[in-house]
């Protein structure tokens, strides 16, 4: 078998058991919410009988490992019980919630990654300069502050203040119709069904929570740009290329920009972990319908199933991107793909 | 100094480095800074409450929700509690969480990373795959869950950060006793019968511990950022206490209402605090790199 | 009789500023380069062989800075061009390749496109003609199956095939001189010796002038015409090949000779002092060697001789032994 299936075939193999430990790990954790979710469902009302009642219908009687076995067999086929707190199954729930997370996550990781990768070769090339050190110290400072402080203070000046910015209160103001579901993206989607209204009130809504967290992600993407940029700079292929006499601008586009290329990839894995985690506080502070504000209220019920579901839902997705960063890695670097 | 006597003169240049890379470190303003404010900070966590004008916990139905004046630097919130008080209080919360973490973490994580890395086998096959679980989550959310699991007391916020923070040193240290594990082979292949790979290790710790000192610094700076937005979620750490997270998310109603000062001050506090540890941390890291060239 | 110079480095002193410190590298370095020749540097490691090349070639790392003296190429000093005309003297006129020949190469581009690119830079030819004549240089160099060759990228080759390339993308450029810095360190030692007969082949085709840099004495007895002996940063002796074997005069060179052929091993000969040079805590005045020849007189301490006619082809910078003509 050539060697790049063979590294995918390990990554996916190591991804799998990762995957398998989290879901244990998930299980166990939610086994350890102190208060018994069959005592809370049953109301504060309920007799010992009735608590009995529910937790053998919750299944709760059983001993821990027979409980695994059950939710792991369910979850193979895509089910994740059911929510204690609605009664609805986990999964949908979820599934309903995504669009709205995706699409706060996905414009905050781009323009984190418009902003944070400029930035981060600009220091990287004028080393030691203050342009350098500038970038460094924005870089730090963004690392520093506390999302959502941040996101307060966005919604103060441009909302209380300025009215740049909708109210924090989800996508839509109260008069607007969701736009028929396309992608489920309402800035796509509006578009798509040609409201431009709706497209312009979409708008409003996502740009502060969407900056906010792409400012705060964008330090530690800074940080990874200028060390790989700096590294390639440094190396010697760089130097043969200036020693044959090209430019700058030669230089720098042709080769350096695409052997960077390779180590900020790789890093991209670890910052979307940041985005996630960001995620959840971004949708807190705006009322966001995403899956971060339903995980939020499903710890504070002690919604084993949603919790559950949750966490492996995010684990999920760390995961599976960093593998499909691996798979463009070995695409990429010749090193891999031709053995 | 090279002398005749190898071994002599290398200890002596283990006292002189230490010298130089203090030394070293005053060529790097930032560091200094970073240095000099956590210095505020430990300043504040001794003597804060004998600075304070004002009781943290004591409402003053009086000045509710007052402006910043002379009397309230930082104005009062709901309960009419002053804020700078409450500030300077949950400096001493936040700064000791911080640091505990930093210090659980290390510790716990370079025992775990030492001896798997020492002994490796199948230990070390089994413990590196519950690194990598744990580092299938964001820290912060692996920190949540841990937290909304054991209950809303300061302790278990440290614990379940201190948790999520173990991996990093885990991995640092295995890396460390495995590069220590190579050179003891190769000293003792060279020098037989010559304690050289002891000398060796003496003159290697310093140099293994030193991104362990760097992480340290940074955990801490995490930490905060991590407590407080517990805090702020609600978890962990609950009103009344005061903690910079719960301050802010006290503050965060009264974004539309207009009273900034409740919640931008103890926001102040957290970036200053973790500035300064990104600075230290950063800094060491500079000046440890500077030292190898 | 003698012709003039092709490229002349004059009182170049060059230091590193770390941390406050101010080192001198190169302590007013004179040398000459003659069309057509092979001219050798050899020194330990830390002599500032290295410091010299990429000095000429505006290369210096950013902590390193020129403090004084002259580089003439074509009657102006490389010293004092703008970065855009240094950019055209590098490659077309100064070519220059380096140890580790693969890590010299971009991992991510094939080598015929990385030589395809030399010539496009240096060469008027029309854009179709690029590839094969970067196919046609890698044959001239040596490679077998340069069609084949061509198309693989820098870690499928093995280190003397990547010198060779970088050989041929150097003769792409079609410099006027060439310096090879220790161009075959790591190499097998078969290698080596393919490698150096390649550049004494090219330096005869074509007429360029090389400077070698280099700590093996065996390689400049072989390959080079007049070598130049570096101790410290300052130049001890120059002199034709011939001469410096059978009549050396500086007692460093004599020092050297009498070390097995590789000069890098010498420290394990002469164990009374470690022989480091670019180490040493202060900057000394005079010759850098005094405090370890057993000839040194009290003036060696304080200043270097200066041969006042610097065209005589055997010099000797050391007042026991100068001038010898």
């Amino acid at each position: 078998m050539p060697y790049f299936l063979k590294f995918i075939f390990r990554r996916l193999l190591l991804t799998m058991i990762a995957l398998f430990g989290v879901v244990v790990m998930a299980f166990l954790l939610t086994r350890l919410l102190p208060n018994n979710p069959a005592a809370l469902r049953a109301g504060p009302l309920a007799d010992q009988v009735l608590i009995q009642q529910y937790e053998r219908q919750m299944g709760l009687d059983q001993p821990i490992y027979i409980q695994f076995g059950t939710y792991f067999s369910q979850l193979l086929r895509g089910d994740m019980g059911e929510s204690w707190r609605t009664g609805q199954p986990v999964n949908n729930e979820l599934s309903v919630r995504i669009p709205a997370t995706a699409e706060l996550a996905l414009s905050s990781f781009f323009l984190a990654l418009l902003i944070g990768i400029p930035l981060g070769i600009l220091a990287a090339f004028y080393n030691g300069r203050w342009i350098d050190h500038a970038i460094r110290i924005f870089a730090t400072l963004g690392a520093s502050i506390a999302l959502f402080w941040l996101a307060l203070v966005g919604v103060y000046i441009f909302y209380y203040i300025l009215g740049w910015s909708a109210a924090p209160v989800g996508r839509l103001n109260i008069g607007f119709v969701d736009p028929p579901k396309v992608t489920g993206f309402f800035l796509v989607d509006s578009l798509i069904s040609g409201d431009l209204k709706t497209f312009k009130d979409a708008f409003r809504h996502i740009w502060l929570p969407s900056a906010t967290l792409a400012f705060i992600v964008s330090a530690p993407i800074i940080k990874i740009a200028r060390a790989a940029m700096l590294d390639v700079l440094n190396s010697d292929y760089i130097r043969t290329a200036k020693a044959i006499g090209l430019s700058s601008r030669e230089y720098i586009f042709k080769d350096a920009l695409r052997n960077a290329f390779i180590p900020i990839l790789t890093m991209i894995g670890i910052v979307v972990g940041y985005l996630l985690a960001g995620n959840l506080i971004v949708e807190q502070v705006f009322a966001w319908p995403g899956i971060g504000q339903y995980a939020w209220k499903a710890l504070i019920t002690n919604d084993f199933n949603a919790v559950q579901g949750f966490v492996i839902l995010i684990a999920v997705v760390y995961v599976s991107i960093n593998f499909l960063v691996d798979v463009a890695y070995a695409l990429i670097n010749p090193q891999i793909r031709l053995e | 100094m090279i002398t005749k006597n190898g071994k002599k003169s290398e200890k002596w240049i283990d006292k002189f480095k230490f010298f130089k890379i203090i030394r070293r470190s005053l060529r790097f303003p930032l560091f200094l800074l970073g240095i000099v404010v956590i210095l505020f900070y430990l300043v504040i966590v001794a003597f804060g409450p004998s600075m304070t004008p004002h009781n943290p916990e004591i409402p003053n139905s009086k000045y509710t929700l007052g402006a910043p004046t002379n009397e309230n630097l930082f104005g009062t919130d709901k309960f009419g509690r002053d804020i700078l008080t409450r500030v300077i209080y949950a400096s001493r919360l936040d700064m000791l969480i911080a640091l505990t973490v930093a210090t659980i973490s290390f510790i716990l994580g370079s025992l775990i990373g030492g001896i798997v890395g020492y002994y490796g086998g199948w230990l070390d096959k089994v413990v590196m795959r519950v690194v990598d679980v744990m580092f299938a989550f964001p820290s912060f959310i692996l920190a949540m869950a841990i937290t909304s699991a054991l209950g809303d007391t300061v302790q278990n916020v440290v614990i379940a950060i201190a948790t999520a923070y173990t991996p990093y040193f885990v991995r640092l240290t295995r890396g460390e006793m495995l590069t220590i594990r190579k050179l003891q082979y190769a000293d003792a292949a060279i020098s037989v019968g010559n304690p050289g790979w002891r000398v060796a290790l003496v003159h290697l710790l310093p140099n293994a511990l030193a991104p362990s000192l760097v992480q340290m610094t940074l955990v801490s700076g995490w930490a905060i950022l991590d407590a407080a937005g517990l805090a702020f979620l609600g978890l962990g750490i609950t009103p009344p206490t005061a903690e910079w997270g719960v301050m802010v998310s006290e503050g965060a109603a009264r974004i539309i209402t207009g009273e900034w000062w409740v919640w931008l001050y103890p926001g102040l506090a957290i970036v200053l605090a973790a500035f300064a540890f990104n600075l230290v941390g950063d800094g060491l890291r500079d000046i440890m790199a500077r030292e190898e060239q | 009789m003698r012709t003039e110079p092709i490229l002349q480095i004059k009182d170049l002193s060059v230091s590193l500023t770390s941390g406050g410190n101010e080192r001198t590298i190169l302590d007013q370095l004179s040398l000459k380069i003659f069309p057509n020749e092979v001219m050798g540097i050899v020194g330990e490691s830390g002599s500032g062989k290295t410091m010299t090349a990429l000095a000429t070639m505006g290369l210096l790392p950013k902590t390193i800075k020129v403090t004084g003296g002259h580089i003439w190429y074509e009657g102006r000093d490389l010293l004092q061009l703008s970065g855009k005309d240094m950019r055209s003297v590098r490659g077309s006129k100064i070519a220059m390749i380096f140890q580790n020949p693969r890590m010299a190469l971009n991992p991510l581009m094939r080598v015929g496109d990385q030589i395809a690119r030399a010539v496009r830079l240096h060469q008027d030819l029309p854009k179709a003609e690029y590839y094969p004549m970067a196919v046609s240089l890698m044959k001239q160099v040596g490679i077998a199956d340069a069609e084949g060759r061509a198309k693989a990228y820098p870690h499928q080759l093995s280190g003397g095939m990547a010198q060779r390339v970088l050989v041929a993308i150097m003769l792409a450029c079609q410099p006027k001189v060439l310096i090879a810095d220790e161009p075959t360190t790591g190499l097998d030692v078969t290698i080596q010796a393919q490698i150096f007969e390649l550049i004494k082949e090219i330096q005869v085709q074509t007429g360029v002038a090389v400077l070698l840099i280099t700590h093996d004495l065996g390689v400049v007895s072989e390959v080079c015409d007049r070598v130049g002996v570096m101790y410290a940063g300052q130049v001890m002796e120059i002199a034709r090949v011939a001469e410096i074997f059978n009549d050396p005069g500086h007692p460093y060179t004599k020092r050297l000779l009498k070390s097995i052929l590789r000069v890098d091993q010498i420290s394990d000969l002469d164990t009374s002092q470690a022989l480091s040079p670019i180490s040493a805590a202060f900057d000394v005045l005079g010759c850098r060697f005094a405090s370890q020849c057993l000839d040194a007189c009290p003036e060696c301490l304080l200043q270097r001789p200066q041969i006042p006619d610097d065209d005589c082809e055997h010099m000797v910078f050391c007042y026991k032994y100068y001038p010898k003509k």
